[in-house]
């Protein structure tokens, strides 16, 4: 996955313009700086919706995808309140769609959390079950921010039409990076995030339908700007940074993806090699960019110190190892343990292959000493079964 | 330096001003101070002008000349600001054991 990405240059170029010239008021049409910029921004709506087929009128501009999911998940619910009352996502959703889901049970809401199958997939016949009459949403991301897994949208689409249920999307980590088509997917909201395609942060958008109509309660209210469904002036700087972010992703979406799967393949391949070591998540329904993998008979935390220089020093994605204790790994029925040992690494558009090569480099020695150093792995390596120790405490 | 013309081209550019060209990108590329945009243009300038190569039809060989120009002003733009702004070197960069694939052409 990508906790983030650095500004392309040739996005901050685009954004450059506005710090220094290009200052007007987008909303302002009395003056000529104001149509200036707001051509610009216009362009760059065409641009964020092009990426997924949709209508530029369908693109509202928001400070991220945490906003959008919370438009969405918190919006569509309250719009409809008085003939529905439910709706459903997974237990592997970023946590601000769960935080989101949990604040609407506080107003009287029903949430069902789906659980997914120990390869991170929901299940699609327990989705179709869980849809109620009072069903209004169903949430489910595109690509997981932890183990890469992308989950059957098109098929829950498809669900999601023919039982009438709104269907969001949280594409922050597939925006640009998988191919999504908002018509053929059937899908009814989607949530962008700038920051996770080389475009500047603090920006985002959602998407919404327009025909049938999807309806929302806004969170921001005032001056009416986007539709009414969020008020504010807009940030142009940001907006054009944005729209450029995704022009480059679907110009150099080939390039991209082949750079992007090749380290993959390396990475993971020399990583899998070694003893003990797991693919966290499907390997067919994976997003190359994200790798999530498991080094049993060792401390995650002792892992990453062999990162640490190259997660510090570096802009670069392949850096953001991270170990966080993963709600995500636990609802894939990981242990403890294995969700302790586990580490993500992300790799996008400015990795290199020596990065890569540094990484496994790293990694395969600093297994090896830990290993060394553990009565654990000295008892695997006689043969002795862990699961059948009783540990007992004298 | 002197031959280059960075005004867009109406007639097909000679093998010459292309090669000039990609060296332009090549050299601009080199000047980034940071070392992971450095590594990806240098891969990328080489990857287009290969494909550049592959072109036969005057008409797309133009257009991709009179684009590359563009990028080519977008570059110079950035790799100059990129100097401006300093920061540490990443590892990979400071460590000559792990500059395998490193595009070494000029
Ligand atoms: C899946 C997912 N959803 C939402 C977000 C939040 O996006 P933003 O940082 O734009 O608010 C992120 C990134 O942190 C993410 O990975």
């Amino acid at each position: 996955m990508q906790a983030t990405t650095p500004t392309d240059p040739r996005v901050l170029d685009v954004m450059l313009n506005f710090f220094t010239g290009l200052y007007g008021n987008p909303h302002s049409r009395t003056h000529a700086y104001g149509w200036e910029t707001d051509i610009e921004v216009e362009k760059a709506r065409k641009h964020i919706a092009d990426v997924i087929n949709a209508d530029p009128k369908e693109i509202i501009f928001t400070s991220g995808a945490t906003e959008s999911n919370n438009m969405c998940i918190k919006g569509v619910p309250r719009f409809y309140k008085s003939t529905k009352k439910h709706i459903i996502t997974a237990q592997t959703e970023h946590k601000c769609i769960l935080n989101s889901a949990r604040h609407l049970q506080d107003e009287g809401f029903e949430v069902t959390y789906l659980p997914v199958k120990p390869d991170g997939l929901v299940d699609l016949e327990l989705l179709e079950k869980s849809i109620r009459k009072d069903t209004c949403l169903v949430s489910i991301m595109s690509v997981n921010n932890e183990i890469g897994v992308v989950q059957p949208i098109e098929e829950i689409g498809r669900i999601c039409k023919k039982h009438k249920v709104y269907f969001h999307s949280d594409c922050a980590q597939a925006y640009g990076k998988i191919p999504l088509d908002v018509n053929k997917m059937n899908i009814d909201l989607m949530s962008i995030s700038s920051h996770k395609i080389y475009g500047p942060k603090g920006m985002g958008a959602v998407y919404v339908r327009r025909r049938p109509r999807v309806r929302l309660d806004p969170i921001i209210t005032g001056g009416g700007q986007e539709r009414g469904l969020r008020s504010g002036t807009l940030a142009p700087p940001l907006i054009a940074g944005f729209g450029e972010a995704a022009r480059l992703m679907m110009e150099e979406y080939d390039y991209d993806s082949s750079h992007i799967s090749k380290l993959s393949n390396k990475l993971k391949n020399a990583l899998l090699s070694i003893e003990h070591t797991t693919l966290n998540g499907s390997p067919e329904h994976h997003y190359p960019g994200c790798v999530n993998i498991s080094f049993a008979y060792i401390e995650g935390e002792s892992l990453l110190m062999a990162l640490k220089d190259i997660a510090l020093s570096s802009g670069s994605a392949c850096t953001s190892a991270s170990l966080e204790p993963s709600y995500v790994l636990h609802a894939l029925g990981k242990d403890d343990a294995l969700a302790h040992s586990s580490i993500r690494f992300g790799l996008g558009r400015f990795t290199t292959e020596d990065e890569v090569d540094y990484v496994i480099d790293a990694i395969t020695h600093r297994v090896d000493f830990l290993r060394e150093l553990s009565p654990l792995w000295e008892m695997v390596k006689e043969g002795i079964d862990l699961d059948t120790i009783e540990w007992s405490g004298h | 330096m002197s031959l280059f013309n960075p005004l867009p081209v109406t007639r097909r550019p000679t093998k010459q001003e292309i090669q000039h060209l990609y060296h332009l990108f090549l050299k601009t590329s080199k000047a980034f101070s940071n070392y992971n945009f450095r590594e990806y243009f240098l891969r990328k300038a080489k990857h287009d002008f290969e494909q550049r190569n592959k072109l036969t039809e005057d008409k797309d060989i133009i257009n991709s000349y009179n684009q590359a120009l563009k990028d080519y002003a977008v570059l110079k733009r950035q790799s100059a600001i990129s100097q401006m702004y300093k920061f540490d070197q990443n590892v990979v960069e400071a460590n000559p054991l792990f500059h395998h694939h490193q595009i070494k052409d000029d």
